[in-house]
């Protein structure tokens, strides 16, 4: 026979209390993780663009018929900024040789067509995952894409200086409160910016806001190049954490068919 | 991965197609007339999962019976992996069909979009455009 015990008399009162808390819960934003130290921990594959499926169809298999109605996340992040560089534009103010230049450039002459690494902030806007690795000294960033890596000291270590420049630069980072703060120089000028920037300098300069906002990660990049801007202009993207995704070999050269293609044998 | 979790993945990455840098590695609208499409049907003499874009070479009978040979491009093999594709579903001598965009160029070359493979399944190859 079932007899009242007092410890489920007291469930009712748990329950309450405990959706009571959930309420509350939903009303104050996302826990981020966080590391040993207590520093946003963004430790993981994130990526920003699709995967690659492109064109007016959402869908990923062609059977997927529910994929077709796919909410828009959009890798770009759309919202109205608010920080530091909330006025600035969002298209690169080229200079008027830059502009005119510009104008002459097509695809087979976007250097990744020949398989070279896209530099900093393009080769975030890549459709392919990219894995951060994270330690109080410093965040490490495996793209996928070209093979591409930064290791960007966060300890208070200052830029290379005087070396030879190259297509990823030379990136330092500190925390300022919980976003990540990343400068990246010393590029080479034979990257493209994002947008039409297909010109760039040895000036091409980029700092990166890292802001972790729930399960996304908000990033600004703000561009500057005094040798083919009028000034500065930012880029923003939203990097989610793709499903079941590991980043993997990407050895571009294999069957790079595009130059013959593209340019012509 | 079945159906439904590509269903599912596809929700989750939905609208991050219509994001900025769309083409893996170039412009297919420089190569391919997104606008002019066809279907093959043939038999597979090659099977290519390279980078930066995968590939399937397609035997196709003419109307005159005359033989081409067809480069059908397609997404990085990564991308075919993390959408349901396996390797061992394609071999050299399957039939399959395959719709696309036509080269702008009359090669022989399709930015091959859907294949409808021996057992009827069908699954994307390349993007639409």
């Amino acid at each position: 026979m079932f007899t009242k015990r007092p410890e489920l008399m007291r469930w009712p009162l748990s329950m309450a209390a405990l959706l009571l808390s959930a309420s509350l819960c939903a009303q104050t934003p996302t826990p981020i993780p966080r590391t040993p130290e207590g520093k946003p921990d963004f430790s993981g594959v994130w990526q920003t663009g699709g995967i690659s499926l492109t064109g007016t169809q959402a869908n990923v298999v062609p059977d997927a018929a529910a994929s077709a109605t796919a909410a828009p996340m959009g890798g770009r992040n759309t919202a109205k900024p608010t920080g530091p560089w909330a006025d600035l534009p969002t298209q690169p103010p080229l200079q008027p040789w830059a502009a005119e230049k510009v104008k002459g450039l097509t695809a087979k002459d976007d250097p990744t067509v020949r398989c070279f690494m896209p530099g900093v902030p393009r080769a975030f806007s890549q459709p392919f995952p990219f894995e951060i690795v994270q330690t109080p000294q410093k965040v490490v960033i495996l793209y996928e894409v070209f093979h591409s890596f930064r290791i960007i000291p966060i300890d208070g270590r200052k830029p290379v200086g005087e070396v030879l420049p190259g297509y990823m630069g030379d990136s330092t980072g500190h925390w300022e409160g919980d976003t990540l703060v990343v400068v990246a120089e010393n590029f080479n000028g034979r990257i493209w910016g994002p947008g039409n920037m297909r010109v760039t300098s040895d000036a091409f300069r980029v700092t990166e806001r890292y802001t972790q906002q729930g399960d996304t990660i908000a990033y600004e990049a703000k561009i500057e190049d005094p040798n083919v801007l009028t000034g500065p202009f930012v880029q923003r993207l939203t990097m989610r954490r793709p499903p079941e995704t590991r980043v993997a070999e990407y050895e571009c050269l294999e069957g790079n068919d595009d130059v013959p293609h593209l340019v012509g044998p | 991965m079945n159906v439904k979790s590509l269903a599912a993945a596809a929700l989750v990455f939905g609208g991050l197609l219509a994001s900025g840098s769309l083409l893996a590695h170039h412009s297919n609208a420089a190569m391919y007339d997104a606008d002019k499409r066809t279907v093959l049907k043939g038999q597979i003499t090659k099977v290519q999962w390279t980078n930066p874009h995968s590939y399937l070479y397609l035997d196709v009978k003419g109307p005159n019976g005359e033989v081409v040979n067809w480069a059908l491009e397609g997404f990085p093999p990564n991308t075919l992996l993390r959408t349901g594709w396996k390797t061992s579903m394609i071999k050299v001598g399957d039939e399959i069909s395959v719709e696309g965009a036509l080269a702008r160029d009359g090669s022989g070359h399709l930015l091959a979009r859907e294949i409808t493979l021996p057992d009827a399944s069908k699954l994307y190859w390349g993007p639409e455009r």
